[in-house]
């Protein structure tokens, strides 16, 4: 397990290179993000251990990172002030550390930013005042803006479709957008599914009950079953759904974080497996009993906790999967100041 | 856009809601903070149902114009009515009584009114003719008859001051119903307030309706029992309602009597001092709402640091029954309980280590026993409220209150005469503890508690009253809380600042902590058994907070100096 100390500033988010398999971004900010500044740290993976290549200071907390899929050396920042910020790390050392373009739209705080990853063309921001936008890098104002009506906690494109984003709010919904459809009155929102409905009624089984609404904090795109969405939030339970069948709930609940999940990802390798960092301390590796494509919408309640991290010693607040190598690589970031390099199967059968 | 819903005012208090806390009762003291501020028709009173149609009735007859308000035609409503039908229908007053709410225009069968009062309904901003018509009547004697005929000119009376004089361009929602309740009865300081003036309200229309009561039943008694009860609907709808609309009304009511009783072209320079009067109340009630608002508008920095402590309070609560050593050791949780104790608080975008008196000066003071360094606070299963601190330009009263209203304690303070106040403050909810604290235990300290020669009182609701002094009037307002449990907080209010006056500028800090194994508060002459578990915050009430003797003659006799207990 590799470690670095991002002294002085809390992590919040952590993202491999798309590029690169020896490069991290952490996005950082100062007193846990409560107030103060925000520092964006490019860090590379050295034989010598995790090193600081280059990092960039921002004037107000950074919450999220989102490398350019189009730019080996660019990448975005969400900010606590609503503003997204472009940072190019190619630039000359002894040029100054100010980011080559900024969007300053939202009327909050920046919770979520990410790039397309499809037509790598554009990219997203959510905030915490109700929007969701979308930007292209060579624009300077944004090209739209979808209202979500409540704090968007994270949005993300769909790694299967060009067109097609979803967002996850504290109204414990999740919406998607299909940007094909044409703009009317619904602002391009072809689905807005509750999250805390309940799974579906198996025969022989009493209904399952209903849970209260809780904030959704994170989601996620399955990378191989291109309608399955993992979503997690303030109620601790991770779940997965199938945007063909919204109405039928949860594919499958996955329980056991014991406070609120801030991140989860989904393995760039495996079709079931996916990542959660929550504020329990812990990071844990999860089977939602999908694998090998058998039936992408079945397998209700069949996932598993496969492993746990627990070397955090504060919240986790993010985990990113490394593309590249052996499948099982991965990285954290917390707020006790440490970014984690690890292999998710050192943690698993234990 | 979504500020409403996304609420937070601080990234701390969104953070907090991630950890899932139930703050049901938080809102629902916040929400019913705010229910003063429902207008008179958004308050489904007792009486909603039954008074609704009429008012749909009322809008749809009269749509235009400066239409009276329904209540002010009380007086003109009866008369013509009982000229028309004398007993025919004696239990239907109030069916009647919808009935001539539908205006002329509307073609409806409605009683025979009289002339004058038809009149009156059809333009009733041509009041001043009804004034100049009754200038010329001639005095007649009250007998029964002819006060029926003048009723309706009375009528116009008692309802011109509202609408003729005060607002002649506007109708009368405009002031009293819609921006007044709004503008003012957000702060919820003003509730106990606004309960205190309802009450009020209800005993003068008992009055009113005593006075009405009698006048009438001598001629009508059916009229009067409906009469009684509708006066009676419109006092309870009244408890829905904004001051200045209560005020108004309870004139209109005083002045409805006034002419009841006496003669009608007798009155006529009081009706016009009375009018003076309402126009200087209103004048003040103006000046009180502008001072609130700056009031308000001096406030949000320290509401914003309330808040940001009082969240983390709350997610400290939420961890609470964490026991494993990573949430003990946690950074980040012991941040939030600096901020929780103020120990820290955010200053522009930095958190700064807050130089508190309460902290530094009195170390000495605190018995050795019970003292913990701040740093080394333990998480114990019973994390005490937060502490909070009001640094307002509120009155010691009302910041009393204020506090009082926010959570369980005791409170422990000194007025600008020197007396010292310690009472129980009423507990927020079912399940506050309350806490025995350093404070109490600080009176264990012979040099202090020479100067304060304190009464002990047992009240008959189960709390202790710890004073010396009190004024009655301030007993009268301290609220009727029971306590819930076995132990107690307490808290000190002092002096902040002592160049703007001690009523002006008060500083309440808590000291929230010692569990103590009490079953009562006890006094100070005991010893009481501190806990293992308990943990503590070391606020004391700084030497300058005590009025200095010179300053404030009545108090501490015994005297000590200042100097010397502190060190």
């Amino acid at each position: 397990m590799l470690e670095f100390r991002t002294q002085g500033f809390n992590g919040y988010s952590v993202k491999y290179s798309p590029f690169f398999d020896s490069r991290i971004a952490v996005a950082a900010s100062a007193n846990f993000g409560l107030v103060g500044n925000g520092r964006l740290y490019i860090l590379g993976l050295t034989p010598n251990g995790i090193v600081a290549e280059k990092w960039f200071d921002t004037q107000d907390s950074l919450f999220d990172t989102a490398w350019s899929e189009s730019h080996e050396s660019q990448l975005l920042t969400a900010s606590g002030d609503g503003s997204l910020k472009l940072f190019d790390i190619a630039l000359p050392p002894d040029s100054p550390s100010f980011p080559i373009a900024q969007w300053t739209e939202h009327a909050r705080e920046v919770f979520s930013c990410a790039w397309n990853l499809v037509s790598k063309d554009s990219f997203l921001s959510s905030s915490w005042d109700g929007c969701v936008k979308i930007y292209r890098p060579e624009m300077q104002q944004s090209v739209l803006t979808l209202p979500t009506h409540s704090c968007t906690y994270s949005a993300q494109w769909s790694p299967h479709s060009p067109g097609i984003l979803s967002a996850v709010s504290s109204d414990s919904h999740l919406r998607v957008f299909d940007l094909r459809t044409p703009a009317s009155a619904s602002n391009h929102l072809t689905l807005k599914m509750p999250i805390h409905a309940p799974p579906k009624a198996m025969p022989g089984q009493p209904p399952p009950r209903g849970v209260p609404p809780a904030e959704a904090l994170t989601h996620d795109w399955n990378k191989y079953r291109d309608s399955i969405i993992a979503t997690a939030g303030v109620d601790r339970v991770i779940r997965t759904f199938d945007i063909r069948a919204p109405h039928q709930g949860p594919l499958c609940q996955l329980v056991g974080h014991e406070y609120a999940v801030r991140k989860v990802a989904w393995s760039p390798h495996l079709a079931d497996v996916l990542l959660s960092a929550s504020y329990d301390m812990t990071a844990r590796v999860w089977s939602d009993g999908g694998a090998m494509g058998i039936d992408g919408g079945g397998g209700v309640g069949m996932g598993k906790e496969m492993g746990r991290m627990g070397r955090h010693t504060e919240f986790v607040t993010g985990v990113d999967w490394c593309l590249f190598g052996a499948e099982g690589w991965c990285a954290s970031c917390g707020w006790d100041e440490r970014l984690l390099v690890w292999d998710v199967r050192g943690t698993m059968g234990s | 856009m979504a500020d409403a819903l996304c609420g937070p005012s601080n990234p701390l208090q969104n953070f907090q809601k991630h950890s899932n806390v139930d703050r049901t009762l938080q809102q629902d003291r916040l929400i019913s903070r705010h229910s003063p501020s429902q207008g008179f028709r958004s308050s489904p009173g007792p009486a909603a149902g039954s008074l609704d149609p009429e008012f749909e009735a009322f809008q749809a007859g009269i749509p235009t114009g400066p239409a009276p308000h329904e209540f002010h035609q009380f007086p003109h409503q009866p008369l013509p009515l009982h000229a028309a039908e004398p007993l025919s229908q004696p239990p239907g007053w109030a069916a009647d009584f919808q009935r001539l709410h539908i205006s002329p225009q509307s073609h409806s069968p409605a009683p025979v009114l009289s002339p004058q009062a038809q009149a009156h309904r059809q333009s009733p901003a041509s009041w001043h003719q009804d004034f100049l018509r009754q200038q010329h009547t001639p005095p007649t004697s009250a007998t029964p008859p002819q006060m029926q005929q003048h009723a309706p000119m009375r009528s116009a009376f008692s309802s011109m001051p509202m609408y003729g004089m005060h607002n002649p361009s506007t109708s009368f929602y405009e002031p009293s119903f819609d921006e007044r309740p709004a503008m003012t009865v957000a702060e919820g300081k003003q509730r106990e307030q606004v309960q205190a003036e309802v009450q009020w309200d209800d005993a003068a229309f008992e009055r009113a309706f005593d006075a009405v009561h009698q006048e009438t039943m001598s001629t009508e008694d059916d009229f009067a029992d409906a009469f009684s009860a509708d006066l009676q609907e419109i006092g309870q709808r009244l408890d829905a309602q904004n001051l200045d609309t209560k005020e108004s009304l309870e004139a209109d009511i005083q002045r409805f009597k006034d002419q009841v009783h006496d003669d009608p072209l007798a009155d006529q320079h009081d009706i016009l001092d009375a009018i003076e009067a309402e126009a200087l109340a209103r004048q003040r009630f103006e000046d009180d709402r502008l001072l609130e608002e700056e009031k308000q508008d001096m406030r949000p920095p320290d509401a914003d640091e309330d808040e940001l402590s009082r969240t983390a309070g709350q997610l400290l609560e939420s961890v609470s029954h964490e026991t494993s050593k990573k949430f003990q050791e946690s950074n980040f949780l012991a941040l939030m309980r600096r901020l929780r104790d103020r120990e820290v608080r955010v200053e522009g975008d930095k958190m700064v280590e807050v130089r508190d008196p309460f902290l530094t000066s009195s170390a000495n003071f605190i018995p050795s026993a019970t003292s913990t360094p701040v740093s080394t606070i333990s998480t114990a299963s019973s994390v005490p409220m937060s502490v909070t601190s009001s640094r307002t330009s509120l009155s010691v009263e009302e910041a009393v209150r204020e506090e009082m209203a926010s959570r369980p304690m005791w409170i422990d303070w000194v007025d600008a005469e020197g007396r010292r106040h310690i009472h129980p403050a009423p507990a927020a909810d079912e399940q506050c503890r309350l806490y025995q604290t350093d404070s109490l235990s600080m009176m264990n300290e012979p040099l202090l508690h020479d100067r304060i020669d304190p009464i002990l009182q047992d009240s008959d609701d189960g709390r202790t009253i710890y004073t010396s002094s009190m004024p009655p009037e301030f007993l009268q307002e301290l609220p009727k809380y029971p306590l819930k449990d076995e132990s107690m907080m307490s808290g000190a209010i002092s002096r902040s600042n002592s160049s703007s006056g001690f009523a002006d500028d008060i500083d309440i800090a808590i000291s929230a902590s010692v569990r103590s194994q009490m079953a009562r508060y006890e006094p100070p002459q005991r010893n009481t058994t501190i806990n293992d578990t308990s943990r503590l915050n070391l606020y004391r009430l700084p030497i300058e907070s005590f009025p200095k003797r010179d300053d404030h003659p009545v108090a501490l006799e015994k005297s000590v100096e200042d100097e010397e207990w502190a060190s």
